[in-house]
């Protein structure tokens, strides 16, 4: 008998949880808990660090690169009209471009074909962002889809690191030693996700009794 | 992977306004937290926004809250340790997060699936 379950979610295209973004929050009356839960980048400068090496055989590098340029846009965007939102120079929330909102559904659906067992074939459509923020959402409000995904993940990387070891296109040696340890120590990793999903949890349980009571 | 052939599973968002969305999670969880992996490597522009989203929702929740250990043991003080390194250093985390979904990805490349699901076998 199939599971089936409703979560709800929100995007984080419009808020921070930053003091002087919460009380403008507020007077625009668009806060809902989730939203406001999903909040957007912080301390953009981290971003901006990001190397801009050249790349071309590694499409997530490309891509966090182009990730980087999304945030560096929205901040130009943000500098731009003062009027609308203040914000500290130190401090800059991450707001996406409006072409994100032109989507307004997305889904991933898979099946398992009868021979040979264990394979499936994987569909996606929609909008990628509104996508990546559904995973996390449900992966939050279920925990035990969260550890199916862990499982799955970390036992992926540890074959993988067995037969073809860390494959990182910066050579950070931070990063090595932590994906080592990940792809190592499944408790560890683990932990990490629970921790991150814990801190989470509870910032939506306590957003909600927020709302209730106003 | 569970063994249950012909099973479909999906998960379905719709948004809501502009602000909020909905989601539908169908089927085994098993076989649709493989199908989100799959996805990832497969989509490394949904692999990356939901790094994103995962680590500025985490740098957020510990400066908030601080670390929230809920299972302890013996490997806590290192989970704790990497869990503070990666909300305050994006960098560190979202290249970490790319490593993980990038060293399967390669792995996957080099040694691929040798059966092909055939084009008629689509998904309702």
């Amino acid at each position: 008998m199939p599971l089936s379950g409703s979560l709800y979610g929100g995007r984080q295209d419009l808020e921070s949880f930053y003091p002087e973004f919460q009380s403008l929050i507020g007077r625009l009356k668009t806060t809902t808990f989730l939203n406001t839960y999903l909040s957007g980048i912080s301390k953009t400068q981290h971003i901006n660090k990001v190397k801009q090496k050249k790349m071309p055989q590694c499409p997530f590098q490309s891509l966090l690169q182009s990730s980087t340029a999304t945030v560096k846009m929205s901040i130009s965007m943000l500098e731009k009209k003062p009027g609308k939102i203040f914000m500290e120079e130190r401090e800059l929330p991450l707001i996406y471009d409006s072409e994100e909102k032109k989507a307004d559904k997305a889904y991933i659906k898979a099946r398992t074909v009868k021979k040979p067992e264990g394979f499936f074939k994987v569909y996606v459509e929609g909008n990628r962002k509104l996508l990546a923020d559904a995973i996390l959402s449900a992966f939050i409000g279920e925990p035990e889809f969260a550890g199916n995904f862990l499982d799955s993940l970390f036992l992926n990387l540890n074959s993988a690191v067995k037969k073809n070891a860390i494959s990182l296109h910066t050579q950070e040696e931070e990063t090595n030693k932590v994906l080592y340890k990940f792809a190592n120590n499944r408790q560890t990793a683990v932990l990490f996700w629970n921790n991150e999903c814990g801190i989470a949890i509870e910032i939506l349980e306590k957003l909600e009794r927020d709302l209730k009571i106003n | 992977m569970k063994n249950k052939n012909g099973e479909s599973v999906a998960i379905k968002v719709r948004a809501i306004g502009q602000e909020a969305f909905q989601v539908d999670i169908q089927g085994d969880k098993e076989i649709l937290a493989e199908a989100i992996l799959s996805t990832f490597l497969d989509d490394p522009e949904l692999a990356i926004n939901f790094s994103t989203t995962l680590f500025s929702n985490l740098q957020v929740a510990i400066q908030k809250k601080g670390a929230f250990l809920c299972v302890p043991g013996k490997s806590e003080k290192r989970a704790a340790k990497i869990l503070s390194m990666l909300a305050n250093d994006m960098e560190l985390a979202l290249t970490l997060w790319c490593g993980i979904f990038q060293t399967i990805a390669n792995t996957n490349e080099a040694s691929p699936a040798e059966y092909v699901i055939p084009e008629g076998e689509t998904i309702q």
